[in-house]
């Protein structure tokens, strides 16, 4: 019997849906950059704001061009941007965040007074900030959607790590006379991950609603690409009477965040000592 | 005096039910409620500069010329007009007995202080470049004014329709932006930014019986799906410029009438005649060649617009139809590049403007439809609201568009006379032929000596094009079926002199 009492994993139910919806919209969108049921881009003037319909299950746009074919195609556009930000506040956020949190003197000071600045303004402006200086693009976007999370990846990496610093075993490597790389490196990270992984998860939604919102503005992706966003600024024209070009971008984004939160919120379930006391009670 | 109970009651009621149907016919009744887009920013007709305003200037003031729904100059505040042999001395005959709405009379006087003030450059007045010929304006009596122009200018009584040349009272300069006062059908009573600008009748208005409205509201509304609801659900009465791709959706309504009316505002690709590769004029013709402006007018103005060579629209008597204008051909578009030094075809990047729905799809379809010919176009979306600092003058190709000026002249010289002001910012146009054409027709008091070089004029642009000027677009109103009495006017205001409702 005391084979079994290894513990068991426990994959909370919102974890598996999440991850299954979620797997589904990533196949989707990687099939969708190259198989679409009608080309994207081209134009069909004699089928133009159509209702859904068997032939275009999301209906056509102004341009006659099927709706869920460029849903298809323009969905890398925002997983790209979520996950690409979300990498780039990672890899960024978190050395400083243990630098900050292992010398305490004026290099804390310069860090965390400059990520203070950043969260000072509001994620949309940083955004638009960053990308009003130079002709828009995905990477652009990508890149100052990342800028915008780096400040909150700062702080709580810094402030696990602060927590950590205090621990016997971290005591114990700097008696035995360990440097500060492979104190960081073998002691705090590996404790630390996972309440960041946990962040990211969740910030990958507000990541994508941010790069959405900014393409909606014009400084994402450009047209005739099919990113959400844009797709529902230019659809927004025909609100009133072809509601379907709007509509079915606005969904697919809905669809997409509920999922990433679920998995988001699942993991956290998973990798929370805290929650997982409770699950398990 | 006795007073029996029977005639008190009597009065008391006639008095109440009096007033019971005056005061809500006065407020819902006989009013016209226009739903417009944005905020008026001046108030001084001469300080206006968007289609919103205009609506008003003509509704509360007079120019001495005015132009009718098929852009017929008629007279307004001048009963009549005269010019010497050499045309450049013009003499207007006032009408008379004119009030203001404040009731004192307007006189010559009142017209030679208006045009001083438009004409004074510290008055930045928008639309002074258009008279720098005026030399000279005087009155001879109280109802004669006399204008001396420094080159003999056939279209003057035409730009006098201009939508900010309105004339004022002489003393009330210092109040136009908060009380104007004019001379038009609609007095102003009030005006809250972001919500509305009431107008009421002008009782002694000096055409007899006119205006037959009580009053006018333009209501700000800038979402047009709410416009649209509010003309459904019968908040308003009129929605001014309505979307294109509306009108066909709309005029199914029973309840509605949609107009859509041929206009010589026009849209285009910008191209800048001194950044390569549209410096050469090879490219600028290649693109002609590739795009095909039937199938621009289908995709971007939902069929509502007509393809057009130059300003000048295709419903106009000075339209060149006979121009030969070579068939659309992908393939003699690419040899045409290959000559020009661009075997591979040409890969640039066009700016749309964000926030003009029209304009940025022309840049779509521009984008897809050029393909063929051997350009591979990028767009690229930019606020509006930076064009005029970043990209007008600067950008090799850009989408933008123009609005119809009042005449022909004002439409064509300054766009493309070598030098010509607009000419100068949008791209460095210069062709002989053209610039022979548009000065003989200024010159010239004959129309059909006009005719004659603008239609040159238009077949020296086939030849050697400055920019792909798509289309002339329509503009459209939507009203309910209650309305009545008002043509839809292609210059984008309303003459509401003879409107009714309901």
């Amino acid at each position: 019997m005391s084979v079994l009492a290894i513990p068991r994993l426990h994959f909370p139910s919102t974890l598996v849906l999440g991850a299954t919806l979620l797997a589904l919209i990533v196949t989707a969108a990687i099939v969708g950059i190259w198989v679409t049921p009608y080309d994207p881009t081209v134009f069909a003037v004699r089928f133009r704001l159509q209702a859904p319909s068997l032939l275009h299950p999301f209906g056509t746009d102004e341009f006659g061009r099927d709706v869920l074919s460029r849903i298809l195609a323009g969905a890398h556009l925002s997983l790209a941007t979520g996950f690409g930000a979300m990498a780039i506040s990672l890899v960024v956020g978190v050395p400083l965040g243990l630098i900050a949190a292992f010398h305490r003197g004026a290099v804390q000071e310069v860090i965390m007074r400059a990520v203070d600045l950043l969260i000072a303004l509001p994620p949309v402006l940083l955004g638009l900030l960053v990308l009003a200086v130079t002709p828009p693009g995905l990477f652009k976007t990508i890149a100052a959607v990342g800028l915008v999370y780096v400040p909150i990846l700062v702080r709580l990496t810094r402030a696990v790590a602060l927590g950590l610093l205090e621990e016997d075993f971290v005591q114990a490597a700097r008696a035995r006379g360990e440097g500060a790389l492979p104190i960081l490196w073998h002691e705090i990270l590996p404790n630390a991950w996972p309440p960041i992984i946990v962040e990211c998860g969740l910030r990958v939604t507000f990541a994508i609603l941010l790069g959405s919102a900014l393409s909606f503005l014009g400084l994402g992706p450009q047209p005739p690409a099919s990113e959400w966003g844009l797709m529902i600024a230019e659809g927004r024209d025909f609100l009133t009477q072809a509601p379907w070009v709007c509509l079915a971008p606005g969904l697919s984004l809905c669809v997409l965040l509920v999922s990433v939160n679920l998995v988001g919120e699942g993991l956290r379930e998973r990798l929370d000592p805290h929650l997982r006391g409770r699950a398990h009670a | 005096m006795k007073i029996s109970r029977r005639t008190l009651i009597g009065t008391s009621i006639a008095a109440t039910t009096a007033a019971a149907i005056a005061s809500p016919a006065r407020a819902a009744g006989n009013v016209m409620r226009i739903a417009i887009g944005s905020s008026l920013n001046n108030l001084d007709p001469m300080m206006t500069t968007i289609g919103d305003e205009y609506i008003y200037d003509n509704l509360a003031f007079n120019g001495l010329t005015r132009m009718n729904e098929d852009l017929v100059v008629q007279p307004d505040l001048a009963e009549s007009w005269t010019f010497s042999d050499d045309i450049k001395t013009w003499t207007f005959k006032l009408r008379k007995g004119v009030k203001f709405h404040d009731g004192s009379e307007m006189v010559a006087d009142d017209v030679v202080a208006f045009f001083k003030r438009l004409l004074d450059p510290a008055n930045t007045a928008p639309a002074r470049s258009q008279y720098d010929m005026v030399e000279d304006v005087s009155a001879s009596d109280p109802l004669t004014v006399v204008f001396k122009l420094t080159i003999p200018y056939g279209g003057f009584a035409d730009i006098l329709t201009d939508r900010q040349v309105k004339i004022t009272p002489r003393g009330a300069v210092a109040a136009m932006s908060t009380k104007p006062i004019g001379t038009g059908p609609f007095k102003f009573v009030s005006y809250t930014a972001g919500d509305r600008l009431v107008l009421a009748k002008h009782t002694e208005y000096f055409e007899p019986g006119m205006p037959k409205l009580d009053g006018v509201e333009l209501r700000i509304i800038p979402e047009m799906s709410v416009k649209i609801a509010a003309l459904q659900a019968g908040d308003i009465d009129v929605v001014w410029d309505l979307p294109l791709d509306q009108v066909k959706t709309l005029s199914t309504r029973g309840d509605l009438r949609v107009d859509s009316v041929p206009t010589a505002s026009w849209d285009g690709a910008v191209m800048n005649n001194l950044i390569p590769p549209f410096n050469d004029p090879k490219v600028r013709q290649a693109f002609h060649l590739a795009v095909d402006k039937k199938d621009v007018v289908e995709l971007t103005l939902f069929g509502q617009g007509v393809e057009t060579i130059s300003p000048i629209p295709p419903s106009h008597a000075f339209y060149a139809k006979d121009a030969k204008i070579p068939k659309v051909d992908p393939v003699a578009a690419k040899k045409l590049l290959a000559e020009a030094g661009h075997p591979n075809g040409i890969k640039i990047p066009i700016i749309v403007p964000i926030g003009r729905p029209v304009r940025e799809r022309l840049g779509v379809t521009l984008q897809q439809l050029a393909k063929a010919g051997g350009f591979d176009i990028t767009v690229q979306r930019m606020p509006y609201a930076a064009f005029s600092a970043e990209v007008t003058g600067k950008a090799a190709v850009y989408v933008d568009g123009y609005f119809a000026r009042p005449t022909v002249d004002t439409s064509t010289f300054p766009f493309l006379r070598t030098k010509g002001s607009w000419n100068e910012r949008l791209w460095h146009y210069s062709d002989a032929a053209v610039d022979k054409a548009l000065d003989e027709a200024r010159k010239s008091g004959d129309t059909a000596v006009q005719k004659k070089n603008y239609i040159e004029m238009q077949e020296a642009l086939v030849k050697n094009p400055a920019s792909f000027i798509a289309y002339a677009v329509n503009f459209a109103c939507a009203y309910r079926k209650t309305v009545a009495g008002v043509k839809t006017h292609p210059m984008r205001w309303f003459d509401l002199r003879t409107a009714t409702v309901g």
